[in-house]
């Protein structure tokens, strides 16, 4: 390399003569110079040697921090020649200290959810739902709150890579363009690109383009949460492949067949808040929206049916063609004992009654069969097209992974490029893609880390994270959703349609240069900035939702083939609710956060039916070998009331080899088990005590009520179960006044998907450390918000129930007696405080209080973060110290901005205005916030309904936080256990 | 040369019965103030030195309530007056949980009321006395019984205390002139 | 008023035990230079170097508490409190139950316990300064510990006055500086005694000094006595008060398990319980650290052993009538809570109690048993571990699973906090075994009042 020394007087004497302000827009500048590198290998050899990953990672780490830490405002880069709308140049609204926010969008799998990001100073601390986006309508999923914490990720990838070795863009460049030539001369003949799924217009057209050039280019998508299924049912059936939205809002019935409406996805902040409007809708009209839900391994889907059954994997199919049947027949055949059937039966004459206002949905994970006998049966209801419509894919259409795999097995790829796709860890294992992948001359990966391709590639390329770089992306339903950088990159990194121009074009272009040329088309300025400025601050485009397709009967066809099945246990391979496909390993966020129904944290499970377990002879945490045919890989066993006996269940994302410091090492690769042909499940498995058992850090040990109605259960048309004696009980002491506000919030537990999204919302808003896998095992995880998670019914047909409990804000609170020190007291607007610079740590008030909300700092667990995760802090909460109590505080600091606002503005504060982290997270907005003071607010509305009950009322500690009884039908679910 | 200033005399005895006669004598003649000195507290020695019953329940029991009802004053005044707060939306006069603490702090004023006075009305710590010039005072602490006339008020006269003494009905083992 | 449960002719002080062989006695037993040819005495060295040991890793451990944190320990969310709260509460019961006994007894005129009371005071003491540091240690922020003291510390807050945990911190002050002033007193006549017959100019200046100047003067006596009677008396009533406070520290919460009424007079009575027998266990080691059989006689073993029968019937009443309001009280939660007292993951705790408290006391049922001061000090030491397994079970057991059973969580200890609370016992081990080398182990005053009292009793008899 060169190693010219840095002459630091031209450095400093370029740096002066920047124009004005900038200064660290300049560093920026002069770290992109030639010297500079050349600088930086000369001095710290280390960091152009292969040298042990920490050493290498920690110096470069310093650098980002450097650069990172030094209020990289969000000013545009290189000149300034692009702008961020709203924040232009010197923006009056850039107040240091208060916080601008930036429409943008979050990815999963390519699909979009608008957000909105709150930066202060330049730096994004918080992603919140966007209100106005037509599909999310202001809610989130755990991965967008916990993609903020992903951005300022130390492990990130941060320079160019050649064979391991730093390198840089400049170089990169000039050895492509020699490739390029050649392939060009070759028609592309030998090129390949890899991606994962594309939702994006303009990197769709960029790839298009490129066809142009390089005609037999071809282009592969690897998708690890395949939606082949979907698309091969609808092509079966109408003739193209289309997406299934339902309607929820017409319909009365809803029959689910392992459907994942609620589930982590694309699809669920959308669907989520369509299904949970429609409930309330429906329950003022008097009925209900009642779920009927088949699931052969638990969902979040089924755990909120108000008539689940665990239905045998291998069955699905059958179950589907019998309902098919049932529909057809017009009744139903006289139904079996078994729970399956009844379910069906039950299912089919709900559909029946409810002809045309019918949903018949099926999951992802499900074969085509199980799609096809839904559109079936939506089709012989007139539901198709009135409740359940059908929509061209957002995602654009590409060659699989297998034939891409053939090509370089067979020596036919000269060059591939991948770019937001990890194959050598997420392709199927009996496709071998590292094996075939070696034959490839030139292999380019780029991405956000690197990961296991990286180190197989020839090239790594640092991708930037969507949130710190242009780009656009349609939601589920198709929406065109606008992704604008929230900050300047944190290291020099390319986004996916630079990339693409840094390779292949003359002269590249700046992102937001591709992104307008796009869009712009042909028109003039005048005509294309106006929309241009208001689609990014609205953070989509109108109206650009795909229209409802009308679509043919599908076929009549006979039964379809039912997949053969071999053994008597089945491997079902989901998505991780937590970490997903694995793309988010590294975000302790995640990896720490309960999920949903299992409640485990930092790993993933074996999980086998309660009967599995006994045939078995298996118990909780004991290592069991999965055998899948030739494939075999260890995991925990966990007994998962739910799971269906012929079925054991894995999730994806945990395993990894090269992820970072956070994911390494952490559970089991279930990718070494996935086929192509079957990427879902796969028969014939075979688990083994392994020997051993490895100590599972769930945060939830009992799973019932022990005969309490903590959840309690409102059947429809049945006397009201709630009671608002929270406030109304004796005591001895006068009820103290609050002068004028008193700050409540109303949970509705029916609307509660237990989803998560709350609790990271809270984690990212509050500052909340991770404490690691060891701490999470001596149940000291410093959640302030949790969800909890009863059963109900019989062990192995389970009702399931979730409830959020953040601090009661009891107004007798027994904390506050407890505490010597008055560090935790009540506030004239009806808030329990929490005073954490007087705190003494006594952790008496934990003790005293009865909901065990309070989280103690065993050790001092925000210390030694690294500078970068430093920067994601939210500045308006205090960093707390080790040995000091912490607890929600009702988002204080939210509180005390409106109060300061509408102070200045004279005028009370206006309900809504304040909204809590969880609440505004929330997808189906199941949290309620507000004055309870104000008759007139939306809480205490919420807090007169008949459902209203206080947990624990009996207490008397007259909580401000009280819940909404879950809903039933009429027919009284299963007795609660 | 004049003789050295006597503090008094001193006679030993080796039961507390002899000492009780003698100190009942010695009182009765009106020589000077008298004390007895004994291992152990001798019963009726203190009638026979006509003493007053001390003090100290007295001080005591002013000490329990100063620091009884100060400790609540306190309490009440910082919860009402100087810094009120809301805590756990009990009344800012929460007396009963007062009481408690009071009661340990009035014990730990009386006791501490208790020892002053203990220690001021005994003169305590004296550690030189002329009473340890007196040969084989040790044992008094032992097995000896002192018996002391002090030459305070102008009826004391060496020579009479000795004649006292001497005429005993059990004569003492010795008797000393102490001086001062 | 005479003792009641004393016989006339019974006699404490055996015959021929006059003033000064009493003093000899005792003054041997504290004068002697120890040394590794007498039995007694290596007995006394090992004991002191075990104790130094553990002393030494009170203050190992100590150090790498504030270094790293509570978090050593295997306190967690909802277990806050464990071994730390349950070292402390056990060592107060004991310290005040037998401060409880030796003051009950002054004031009863029970003149027998002159053998005894001195080693009560004593324990009383070091048991409360080895339980002081628990309060401060067990804090998050132990640097912030004064902040517990009744005056406008920082920005001018007071502490909580509704807080029992303030309470508690009023109640040990005061108890530490009312027996202090208990035990010295007491002791100054003694130090006189020890003044006298010291060798060697340097010990006799120390103990000159302590004595404050003692010389036996009736003066002194009248006022002596009176103080010690008004002392006791406080001491009952700082006792009452600590351990009511100690007791609301739980039974002011909403837990079950500690939400009860009743709740301030078990812990009086199991204080009175660990009294006792930690009497009983000090009585029999000081008979084989210190040539005292001569003084502390059978008949103490006899009466101490009674004591222990009477005061552990007490508690045996007191769980059975915990249970039966719970059983009889309507709340599902006290009654669930009841129930894992009984079967639940630490039903051990609970099954220690019954096995170590309350069946080996009715071994003293037997005479000849009752009067070795072997069994009285082994029924004392399974005495106090089931006092130590009561404190455990009232604190961890509601904690780790009080209301809502999404909050159950295990608790585990861990190597830091075990250390933690054998370095407490090693610190008080330390004290004690100073204290019955160089002071009086037995009171030589009231031991001399007693033989008086007995030779008339002797000739009435």
């Amino acid at each position: 390399m060169k190693a010219a020394p840095l002459d630091l007087a031209v450095l400093r004497a370029r740096l002066a003569a920047q124009p004005g302000r900038p200064f660290w827009r300049s560093l920026e500048e002069a770290a992109d110079t030639e010297e500079f590198r050349a600088y930086l290998a000369a001095e710290f050899p280390a960091c152009s040697l292969p040298a042990p990953a920490p050493d290498r990672r920690r110096f470069l780490q310093l650098m980002a921090a450097s650069l990172a830490m030094s209020g990289l405002a969000a000013c545009g880069r290189g000149g300034g020649n692009s702008r961020i709308v709203p924040n232009v140049r010197e923006s009056q609204r850039l107040v240091p200290g208060l916080p601008t926010y930036y429409a943008s969008a979050a990815l999963l799998d390519g699909f979009a959810n608008g957000i909105q990001v709150t930066t202060f100073d330049g730096r994004p601390v918080k992603v919140e739902g966007n209100e106005a986006h037509p599909w999310s309508r202001g809610g989130t999923d755990v991965f967008a709150q916990a993609s903020v914490l992903q951005l300022y990720d130390p492990d990130r990838s941060q320079t160019v890579r050649r064979l391991g070795r730093i390198s840089d863009w400049q170089t990169f460049g000039g050895v492509m363009a020699g490739h390029v030539a050649a392939i060009r001369a070759e028609h592309g003949r030998g090129l390949r690109l890899l991606t994962g799924p594309v939702t994006s217009p303009s990197l769709a057209a960029q790839i298009e383009a490129l066809r142009t050039d390089f005609p037999e280019m071809h282009w592969h998508v690897l998708e690890t949460v395949p939606r082949a299924a979907v698309r091969d049912a609808a092509t079966t059936a109408f003739g193209r492949p289309l997406e299934s939205i339902p309607r929820f809002d017409r319909a009365e019935v809803v029959v689910a067949l392992d459907a994942d409406f609620l589930d982590q996805g694309p699809q669920q902040v959308g669907l989520a808040r369509r299904w949970s409007d429609a409930r309330r809708a429906s329950l003022a009209t008097g009925r209900l929206l009642v779920l009927h839900a088949a699931a052969p391994s638990p969902t979040l889907t089924s755990a909120k049916a108000d008539f689940p059954v665990v239905a045998s994997s291998r069955g699905m199919a059958a179950l589907a063609d019998g309902l098919l049947a049932d529909i057809a027949a017009g009744s139903s055949a006289a139904p079996g004992t078994d729970p399956a059937s009844q379910w069906r039966a039950r299912a089919a004459a709900a559909l029946h009654a409810a002809r045309g206002r019918g949903i018949v949905v099926a999951g992802a994970a499900q074969p085509a069969a199980v799609h096809l006998a839904a559109h079936r049966i939506n089709a012989a209801l007139g539901n198709t097209g009135t409740t359940v419509l059908h929509l061209t894919p957002a995602t654009a259409p590409a060659e699989p992974i297998e034939s891409l795999v053939a090509a370089m097995a067979a020596g036919a790829v000269s060059a591939v490029l991948m770019f937001d796709t990890n194959p050598v860890y997420t392709a199927p294992a009996d496709l071998d893609f590292s094996a075939a992948l070696a034959r490839v001359p030139l292999k380019i990966h780029a991405g956000l880390h690197v990961d296991e391709t990286a180190n197989a590639a020839d090239w790594h390329l640092p991708l930037s994270h969507p949130l710190e770089a242009w780009g656009d992306a349609r939601a589920f339903d198709g929406t065109i959703s606008m992704q604008q950088p929230t900050i300047m990159p944190l290291y020099d990194t390319r986004s996916a349609g630079e990339l693409l121009s840094v390779i292949f074009e003359p002269a590249s272009r700046s992102g937001l240069a591709i992104l307008q040329d796009f869009w712009r088309g042909s028109r003039s300025a005048a005509a294309f900035f106006p929309g241009w400025d208001q689609s990014l601050r609205d953070g989509f485009i109108p109206g650009s939702a795909f229209p409802a397709e009308t679509v043919r009967t599908p076929p009549a066809a006979a039964a379809s083939a039912l997949a053969r099945t071999t053994g008597d246990l089945d491997l079902l391979i989901r998505p991780d609710p937590s970490v997903w496909d694995g793309s988010f390993a590294n975000v302790g966020w995640l990896q720490e956060l309960p999920k949903p129904l299992t409640k485990m944290t930092w790993d993933n499970l074996v999980a086998i039916s309660p009967r599995t377990a006994e045939r078995l002879h298996l118990d909780n945490g004991e290592i069991v070998e999965i055998v899948a045919g030739p494939r075999r890989t260890q995991g925990p066993v966990w007994i998962t009331p739910g799971q269906a006996d012929d079925a054991a269940t894995i999730t994806l994302g945990y395993g990894r080899g090269s992820a970072g410091s956070v994911a390494d090492g952490v559970g089991f690769d279930a990718y070494a088990l996935r086929t192509a042909a079957s990427p879902w499940i796969s028969s014939g498995v075979v688990l083994r005590r392994h020997g051993g058992r490895t100590p599972l850090a769930t945060t939830q040990l009992h799973s019932t009520m022990e005969g309490h109605d903590f959840v309690r259960i409102q059947p429809l048309g049945a006397p009201p179960v709630g009671d608002n004696t929270a406030f109304t009980q004796p005591s001895f002491y006068p009820r103290l006044q609050t002068d004028g506000r008193s700050w409540g919030m109303v949970i509705d537990t029916d609307a509660c998907i237990g989803c998560n999204a709350c609790v990271v919302a809270c984690q990212s808003e509050n500052n909340i450390p991770v404490v690691g896998r060891e701490q999470m095992l001596a149940a000291r995880g410093m959640h302030w918000l949790r969800v909890d998670r009863y059963y109900g019914g019989p062990l192995d047909d389970p009702q399931t129930h979730f409830m959020p409990v953040p601090c009661m804000m009891c107004e007798q609170a027994p904390c506050e007696v407890a505490c010597p020190v008055e560090a935790t007291v009540h506030d004239h607007e009806g808030l329990n405080l929490m005073v954490y610079n007087r705190c003494v740590g006594t952790r008496a008030c934990s003790g005293y209080c009865p909901y065990k909300v309070r989280r103690f700092n065993f050790h001092d667990y925000s210390a030694g973060a690294e500078p970068s995760l430093q920067a994601q802090r939210n500045p308006d909460v205090t960093v707390r110290a080790g040995g000091v109590m912490e607890k929600c505080t009702y988002c204080v600091q939210r509180i005390a901005a409106a109060r300061v606002e509408a102070d200045q503005a004279g005028r009370p504060i206006r309900d809504g205005e304040v909204r809590t982290a969880c609440q505004q997270a929330c997808p189906t907005r199941a949290i309620t916030f507000g004055d309870l003071a104000d008759r007139g607010s939306a809480v205490a509305h919420a807090f007169a309904d008949p459902r209203n009950y206080a947990l624990l009322g009996e207490l008397n500690t007259r909580p401000h936080t009280t819940y909404l009884a879950t809903l039933a039908p009429a027919a009284p679910p299963k007795p609660e256990g | 040369m004049a003789p050295p200033p006597l503090f008094g005399i001193a006679a030993s005895f080796d039961n507390a019965e002899a000492l009780l006669a003698a100190t009942e004598a010695a009182c009765r003649a009106r020589l000077g103030r008298v004390d007895a000195y004994t291992p152990v507290p001798v019963p009726g020695l203190t009638a026979a030195l006509g003493l007053a019953r001390p003090p100290l329940p007295v001080t005591t029991l002013i000490g329990v309530l100063i620091g009884g009802f100060g400790f609540f004053g306190m309490a009440a005044y910082a919860t009402i007056a100087d810094y009120p707060l809301n805590v756990g939306g009990r009344p800012l006069f929460s007396w009963p949980a007062y009481v408690i603490p009071s009661v340990s702090i009035g014990a730990l004023w009386g006791a501490v009321a208790m020892a002053l006075t203990l220690v001021v009305l005994n003169r305590l710590p004296q550690l030189n006395h002329p009473m340890f010039h007196v040969p084989g005072f040790e044992r008094a602490t032992q097995d000896r019984f002192f018996l002391s006339i002090e030459a305070s008020g102008e009826h004391f006269d060496a020579d009479a205390a000795r004649r006292l003494l001497l005429h005993l009905p059990t004569p003492p083992l010795s008797i000393d002139a102490v001086p001062r | 008023m005479p003792s009641e449960i004393v016989r006339p002719t019974q006699r404490f002080v055996p015959p021929g035990q006059d003033y000064d062989a009493i003093g000899e006695q005792v003054a041997q037993a504290t004068l002697r230079r120890p040394t590794m040819r007498n039995p007694v005495q290596r007995r006394w060295l090992l004991a002191f170097v075990a104790s130094l040991a553990l002393v030494t890793l009170l203050i190992v451990c100590i150090g790498w508490l504030f270094y790293r944190g509570v978090g050593i320990w295997g306190n967690n969310i909802p277990v806050t409190w464990a071994l730390d709260i349950v070292a402390y509460d056990w060592w107060m019961g004991i310290a005040t139950g037998a401060l409880l006994v030796s003051a009950v007894l002054l004031l009863l005129d029970q003149t027998w316990r002159s053998a005894l009371n001195r080693i009560a005071e004593s324990t009383a003491l070091y048991a409360a300064i080895a339980a002081a540091i628990y309060p401060i240690i067990h804090l998050g922020r132990p640097w912030f510990f004064y902040w517990n003291l009744p005056y406008p510390n920082s920005l001018w807050l007071w502490p909580q006055f509704r807080s029992p945990l303030v309470w508690d911190a009023m109640a040990i002050l005061s108890y530490l500086a009312i027996t202090i002033l208990f035990w010295s007193v007491a002791m100054l006549p003694d130090l006189g005694a020890l003044r006298d017959r010291a060798d060697g100019v340097w010990r006799r200046r120390a103990y000159g000094v302590a004595a404050l100047g003692w010389r036996g003067s009736a003066v002194h006596w009248a006022r002596w006595q009176q103080a010690m009677r008004v002392l006791a008396l406080l001491c009952v009533l700082v006792v009452v008060s600590l351990q009511s406070g100690a007791a609301v520290m739980f039974s002011g919460s909403l837990e079950p398990g500690w939400h009860d009424t009743l709740l301030p007079a078990f812990y009086l009575i199991d204080a009175a319980f660990s009294g006792v027998a930690v009497i009983g266990l000090g009585v029999a080691v000081a008979r084989g650290l210190l040539p005292l059989s001569g003084l502390i006689t059978d008949e103490h073993v006899d009466i101490v052993g009674r004591l222990l029968i009477a005061v552990g019937l007490l508690a045996t009443y007191c769980y059975a009538a915990d249970f039966l309001f719970t059983a009889y009280g309507g709340d599902a939660f006290e009654r669930a809570t009841a129930v894992r007292r009984l079967v639940g993951p630490y039903a051990w705790s609970f099954w220690l109690i019954v096995a170590c408290a309350l069946v080996p006391i009715h071994l003293l049922w037997f005479r000849r048993l009752r009067r070795s001061g072997v069994v009285l000090g082994t029924v004392g030491l399974l005495v106090l571990i089931g006092m130590w397994c009561d404190r455990f079970m009232v604190i961890v057991v509601t904690l780790q699973h009080d209301f809502l059973p999404s909050s159950s969580r295990a608790y585990g200890t861990t190597f830091w906090a075990v250390a933690t609370f054998a370095g407490s016992i090693g610190l008080f081990g330390l004290m004690w075994l100073l204290f019955v080398r160089y002071l009086p182990a037995v009171s030589i005053t009231e031991l001399r009042l007693l033989a008086r009292e007995d030779a008339e009793a002797a000739e009435l008899g």
